[in-house]
């Protein structure tokens, strides 16, 4: 056998598999569409590998783009498959996409939108997301660690989530890219004779017309990346934190800090940073910041690097920070023209009272405006140390009763939405 | 599994993908199976996008620095490997050269039978840009300091 048969015949596992899991119950469709889309995908490949007329270079590039394939997306049929476990909070499943379906396509019905939402639970404890993977245009997919899956708290941190999904949508690296190319050169322009130091083969260069220099270009393809990276994290938390405001806030604190316990993913930017950077917009959007929030997380520490790689991620970080307050105006933008466009659906410290108030009773409260304000009245809730002091019984499992209580407050909004009600 | 016609975005373009699918195109049009080009179209949308070849100065600096430059460089370096021409050592260059590649691309789409009865190894030549293409784009896809055992895709 050869290589292409033996690339033929993984594929033919592959899309076994993709048959067996789309024989499972999916509770909404989106999971199933997406194992649809890519039995399309590597049917098409498996069609190129068997026709044995086609050249034999093409055909082993072929095979290492299959093998990339296969890579890539197995770990997803175990994320849709994941997506059918009762441990999801699947009542939360028709906010977000209302919510998702509100930013991207405005005014058009649930059942006609283009992007697809897959919620799932994650074995890595991590509140990551996959970026779009080009097979899956507009597909979300989102996920929280596995025993915290049907923890409804976290749903703020879904805001950060569809932030991806925006930046995708939206092509905003179109835009960002070419602002962050500009700061990269005018900070190398500032510095260029620690860039010379770093980067000894450009000793003889000038420092003028530098974007004209493919060699100077590619050094700093990394760079751009980094930026490039770090803006679309930066931007994903804004967008998460002006959707649900403070509750994001408390998400984001209970799930990470203070701080990730190895070196950090150097397409974040570095958590003081970041948090930094999350109260600069909440300060922005106006928004109260948790007293003693910043000293919650701990400084991250950088891999072990090349002096040429960190200098590159050096000038990431100079160059995100010179565009940072673009991103928190753009995202706020972006939701205050769509989600947030009628003044009913924007949420008001007033509605979360309103909730907060049956909370208190261990009642779901009717009638709620938005998800943000359930979550918003929800981590009031929780962080009131008194609630039900006064019926002991539930207070001795407050937890518990209180996800229940929100989760069935989401349900309840939800089937309102569906009924149309409120108007 | 049910075959709906699903409503979806449009799909992310995936480089090192439509590269090879465009090789393909150019393959069955040599070996006068198909004279189906759709990937090789949508390859010359891609590239001219990416190095913004409408701008009215697809040279200057402020164009520049719109560019893709991992495109740019993955283009640099295909040129070169399909000796069209040795690499660059000027973004403005690379962005002439692959001017010219994707005008050469145009023509064969225009009509393919002409093309390939008169200059038969030009298309052969394209063919082997586009597979070069293919592979520098995959080998620069994922950035170095990803390590083996993350998921590419996961942030």
């Amino acid at each position: 056998m050869n290589p292409p048969e033996y690339t033929a015949k993984r594929l033919r596992a592959f899309l076994e598999e993709i048959k067996r899991l789309a024989a499972s119950e999916f509770p909404y469709g989106h999971s199933e569409e997406a194992l649809q889309v890519l039995k399309k995908k590597f049917k098409h490949h498996l069609s190129i590998l068997e026709d044995s007329a086609t050249d034999e270079d093409l055909i082993e590039q072929e095979c290492l783009l299959v093998n990339e394939g296969i890579m890539i997306y197995q770990p997803i049929l175990g994320f849709i498959l994941r997506s059918t476990n009762v441990r999801n909070a699947f009542e939360v499943y028709g906010p977000i996409l209302r919510l998702v379906g509100a930013i991207l396509e405005p005014g058009l019905d649930i059942k006609k939108i283009r992007t697809r939402l897959i919620l799932s639970s994650e074995w890595d404890y991590s509140p990551y997301v996959y970026r779009e993977l080009p097979a899956l245009p507009g597909f979300a997919l989102v996920g929280l660690p596995a025993p915290e899956s049907s923890n409804p708290l976290l749903v703020p941190l879904f805001g950060h989530e569809l932030g991806h999904v925006i930046w995708e949508r939206k092509e905003m690296e179109l835009e960002v890219r070419h602002k962050l190319h500009d700061k990269i050169f005018e900070i190398i322009r500032e510095q260029w004779l620690d860039f010379q130091e770093v980067f000894h083969e450009h000793r003889e260069t000038s420092p003028d017309n530098i974007e004209d220099n493919s060699a100077i270009s590619e050094d700093l393809t990394l760079s751009l990346e980094l930026a490039l990276r770090q803006a679309e994290e930066s931007f994903s938390d804004f967008v998460g934190l002006y959707l649900f405001s403070n509750s994001f806030l408390h998400a984001f604190a209970y799930l990470i800090s203070p701080g990730p316990p190895f070196a950090r993913d150097v397409e974040y930017p570095h958590m003081k940073t970041r948090v930094k950077n999350l109260l600069n917009a909440a300060a922005n959007y106006k928004m109260a910041i948790p007293f003693g929030y910043e000293s919650l997380f701990e400084e991250s520490i950088n891999p072990k690097m090349t002096a040429a790689d960190e200098f590159c991620l050096i000038l990431a970080e100079l160059a995100l920070d010179r565009i940072i307050n673009d991103l928190i105006t753009k995202a706020k933008g972006i939701i205050v023209s769509s989600v947030f466009k009628k003044p009913s659906k924007k949420p008001t410290k007033k509605e979360q009272e309103r909730i907060l108030k049956m909370l208190r009773k261990v009642v779901p409260a009717t009638d709620c405006n938005t998800l943000p304000d359930i979550l918003n009245a929800a981590w009031k809730a929780y962080e009131d140390s008194h609630l039900w002091e006064d019926i002991p019984h539930v207070m001795k499992k407050k937890d518990s009763v209180l996800k229940d209580l929100i989760l069935k407050n989401i349900e309840v909004f939800e089937i309102e939405q569906i009924m149309g009600t409120p108007a | 599994m049910k075959n709906l016609a699903l409503n979806l975005w449009e799909s992310k373009i995936d480089l090192p993908l439509l590269a090879n699918h465009a090789a393909i195109d150019l393959d069955n049009l040599i070996r006068k199976k198909s004279e189906y080009l759709n990937a090789v179209n949508q390859l010359i949308e891609v590239i001219s996008r990416e190095l913004v070849l409408s701008s009215s100065e697809p040279t200057s600096i402020a164009t520049l620095v719109q560019l893709n430059p991992a495109t740019a460089v993955a283009l640099n370096y295909a040129i070169n490997d399909s000796n069209i021409s040795p690499t660059q050592t000027k973004l403005s260059d690379v962005i002439r050269q692959t001017s010219k590649v994707v005008q050469c691309l145009k023509k064969v789409v225009e009509n393919p039978q002409k093309a390939l009865e008169e200059e038969p190894e030009k298309i052969e030549q394209l063919k082997a840009f586009c597979l070069a293409l293919s592979k520098r784009a995959l080998a620069r896809r994922f950035p170095r300091y990803k390590t083996g055992s993350r998921h590419p895709y996961r942030r």
